[in-house]
């Protein structure tokens, strides 16, 4: 006699509860959670790493040394970060303030590359418990939109006052086929996005600003979402204002003075 | 059976993906439903009874819907969390699984045939008792992890990855579980198999 058996035997398999009764109530707990407009409500902000004052004050002249591989990206199927890159990922619920705490959920994706200054960077991506996301440009930090709050994220970055400054960052809009950085003098340029598969389901874009920006004072003002077929889907200011001085400008985070 | 299979059986992606995607478009969560009701639906039942499988059942997956965003998408295939989370829904349960053991072992054969689940063969209801004390005398991590071997139908390594243990642990577990009702069943008069003992002790 086998004690399996014996198990087996000991409580047969019985009819199971009524498949529709148990779907039903599942059918109306999503119907619930979609009430409410989606994973984990709206509650933070995105912490925008790299408007920190010290970044700001290294804002300098910016060489457009850029390119990327582009296209619809596939998320599952992007290389994983780097081992590196993912503790860097883990690490930032580490001593987060309550509630605050991103709570990454999977592992970074590499998700887009670009060339700065000569050296090409990774922009490696990963999904939040709350449907959001973390990004991060290699070498110049980055931050995370745990609730999909933001529609256009803008992040800078530059290492020193001489080198080039990369802008990166993300769009949720799916109809968002490029951003137009406007500037004062009525100048604007277009960047592209990549938009990268669920569960991220957003468009990533990095750019450098061309060199003697802030010389010249030739600085952007606003950032709009576009369509491909040239409406607007969404405008914001950009983060960092620039005001003249006799050098050029002086970078002022917009909303500042 | 008269159910809604569609979503399933048309959709070719992994639980993992569909977990994903369901972030944005709940409704891709019924795809996992779906597939893995049965097996959850049937666990459940054998573990609770059918008095208590619907809302257990029902508990599970709206615990794992709410928790989809915390899935660990590099494992393709769902069933061991969801065993994981009705193993969690049911040791809430524990205390009235275990009073109905102690009822067949008080009362032996008569209290499982009172219980309407219970549908044992004639020919063994003079083990039943003894298979209730054995489960009784198991610790609930030992026990937990039999029965998901055994009635879930598990492989080991899903029943460690259920259990979010070691697969070592789980070896050490379901053979001390099934040491301890062998035992039983050899005390009490009935031949047994020997169970190769060869199996990891540690945990």
């Amino acid at each position: 006699m086998d004690e399996l058996a014996v198990l087996e035997e000991f409580r047969p398999p019985v009819a199971a509860p009524s498949y529709e009764a148990v779907r039903a109530r599942v059918v109306e707990t999503i119907g619930r959670e979609r009430g409410r407009g989606g994973v984990g409500g709206r509650l933070s902000r995105r912490a925008l790493i790299l408007s920190g004052a010290a970044v700001i004050a290294s804002l300098a002249v910016a060489l457009p040394a850029f390119g990327l591989t582009g296209g619809v990206i596939d998320f599952f199927a992007a290389p994983s970060a780097p081992s590196a890159a993912q503790k860097s990922f883990t690490s930032l619920d580490v001593g987060a303030p309550a509630g605050m705490a991103p709570g990454v959920s999977g592992p970074a994706r590499s998700v887009m590359q670009a060339t700065v200054d000569g050296r090409t960077v990774q922009l490696w991506v990963a999904p939040t418990q709350a449907g959001g996301f973390c990004v991060e440009l290699e070498n110049f930090g980055g931050g995370c939109d745990r609730d999909r709050t933001l529609p256009i994220n803008i992040g800078l970055g530059a290492h020193t006052p001489t080198s080039p400054v990369a802008l990166s960052g993300d769009v949720l809009s799916p109809d968002a086929d490029h951003l137009e950085l406007h500037y004062a003098d009525g100048d604007s340029i277009s960047i592209p996005l990549v938009h990268v598969s669920p569960p991220i389901d957003a468009g990533f874009f990095v750019y450098v600003l061309p060199g003697t920006t802030l010389q010249i004072g030739k600085w952007p003002t606003t950032v709009d979402a576009v369509k491909a077929d040239g409406s607007i889907v969404g405008s914001t200011p950009f983060p960092i204002r620039c005001d003249p001085t006799p050098s050029g400008c002086a970078p002022i985070p917009a909303g500042k003075g | 059976m008269a159910r809604d299979r569609r979503l399933s059986a048309a959709d070719h992606r992994s639980d993992a993906q569909l977990l994903a995607t369901s972030r944005h478009q709940p409704d891709a969560f019924l795809g996992v439903f779906d597939r893995h009701f049965d097996r959850i639906a049937s666990y459940v039942a054998r573990r609770a009874g059918p008095l208590e499988a619907e809302a257990l059942t029902s508990e599970v997956f709206v615990r794992a819907f709410a928790n989809r965003s915390r899935y660990d998408e590099r494992t393709a295939a769902a069933l061991p969390w969801l065993y994981g989370i009705a193993t969690n829904v049911l040791r809430e349960h524990a205390r009235r699984e275990e009073h109905e053991l102690e009822a067949v072992v008080r009362e032996g054969a008569e209290a499982l045939v009172a219980a309407p689940h219970f549908d044992i063969d004639q020919g063994r209801l003079d083990l039943a008792p003894i298979v209730a004390r054995a489960l009784l005398d198991l610790s609930r991590d030992d026990r937990e992890a039999l029965l998901l071997h055994v009635w879930g139908d598990l492989e080991y390594r899903d029943v460690a990855e259920a259990l979010e243990v070691p697969l070592g642990t789980v070896k050490s577990r379901i053979n001390r579980a099934r040491t301890r009702l062998r035992d039983e069943l050899e005390s009490e008069g009935f031949s047994s198999p020997s169970l190769p003992r060869e199996e990891v002790t540690n945990g």
